[in-house]
């Protein structure tokens, strides 16, 4: 019996814990397991605004593309995936990150157009970011906008315009 | 649960792996590509905007600073084989490891080496691509017939042999292999074939 008491309060004591040791590291983890969980309750646009603040809170996790874009199937008040990024805009971000995450799910979900907005927007608010300017220059190339794509290319390896 | 500490031990140890995996996975997630990577994808760039000239010196350049940059030098190949430059195609195929080229490519090289009557080249090209292709009997006939310049005949009746198998109704196929038994002197094999095709 002891044996036992003393393992859930262990177990207890850890995922204590580490949800604190995560508030104060990285706060956007509890973010993002709320929205986990809202999602798994189908509360969409609750854990679809959950998502959004954990992705500006800079949180990068493998599923969370996954499961942002299973929530956005389910939100039928989001017509269109650019209001994420209208969203994130809203909340005057500076976190590249969030926006590299963005323009990533656009990229991989093949909204090329949301992808470059959101490249752009992110080149405004970071000249030098050159990881943005790569990513812009391949998704104006994957629209057949060879020609901005071009000059974009040229800045990224110094060449004359 | 015989002895808890193990499986806390265990359990806290998984947790950390799940958690270091993820972190790995993301650590290099907005990493910026290489200088050589940017370059090659402009030069492709270049290449779907039809500016050919550039795009060719942008692979060059490639290939002069980074020799080992296999990528770069099979994108430039293809890029010959589509303008049409089968000299430096042909050129630039004896740099590059032809078991890293795609199926396409090492049969489109396997052709122009034949057109250019370079059989040795072309035998080995068709040998490659017949490895990850073995029923593709129209590139089959072609490495037949060019056994046939290189005088290996006992591997292009091999290969006839085969063609003949999958298509024993072939009447142009068996009329070839009826004329490969000539030029073998094997004159009673090759009656015995060119009769079937009347």
């Amino acid at each position: 019996m002891v044996r036992v008491c003393f393992l859930v309060f262990f177990y207890l004591f850890v995922a204590l814990f580490t949800t604190l040791s995560y508030r104060i590291i990285k706060p956007g983890w509890i973010t993002y397991t709320k929205a986990s969980s809202l999602l798994e309750n189908k509360m969409y646009d609750e854990a679809l605004a959950c998502y959004i603040e954990a992705i500006d809170q800079g949180i990068d996790s493998l599923y969370l593309s996954k499961y942002l874009t299973k929530t956005l199937d389910h939100c039928f008040d989001f017509n269109h995936p650019t209001k994420l990024l209208e969203i994130l805009i809203s909340r005057h971000s500076r976190n590249s990150k969030s926006f590299k995450f963005l323009g990533n799910f656009f990229a991989e979900h093949h909204d090329y157009k949301s992808a470059a907005k959101t490249y752009n927007y992110l080149l405004t608010l970071f000249p030098e970011d050159r990881y943005a300017r790569f990513e812009l220059a391949q998704v104006l190339s994957r629209q057949g906008k060879y020609e901005e794509a071009i000059e974009e290319y040229k800045l990224l390896l110094d060449e004359k315009l | 649960m015989k002895n808890p500490k193990i499986w806390i031990t265990l359990s806290l140890l998984f947790t950390l792996i799940q958690a270091e995996e993820n972190n790995f996975r993301c650590k290099n997630r907005f990493a910026l590509p290489s200088i050589w990577e940017i370059r090659l994808q402009y030069a492709r760039t270049l290449t779907f905007a039809l500016k050919i000239d550039e795009a060719e010196v942008q692979y060059k350049k490639l290939i002069a600073n980074k020799k080992d940059f296999i990528q770069a030098q099979i994108d430039l190949f293809n890029l010959y084989l589509e303008i049409k430059k089968d000299k430096e195609a042909l050129a630039l195929l004896k740099t590059i490891p032809i078991t890293k080229l795609d199926s396409l490519s090492v049969k489109l090289a396997a052709e122009l080496a034949s057109e250019k009557h370079q059989f040795a080249e072309a035998g080995e090209f068709y040998e490659i691509y017949l490895r990850r292709h073995p029923l593709d009997l129209n590139a089959r006939l072609n490495l037949a017939t060019i056994y046939c310049f290189l005088g290996d005949p006992d591997k292009a009746e091999k290969e006839y042999l085969f063609l003949l198998k999958k298509r024993p109704n072939d009447i142009q196929l068996r009329r070839n292999y009826g004329f490969f038994l000539i030029k073998q002197r094997k004159y009673q094999q090759a009656v015995k074939e060119l009769k079937q095709t009347l």
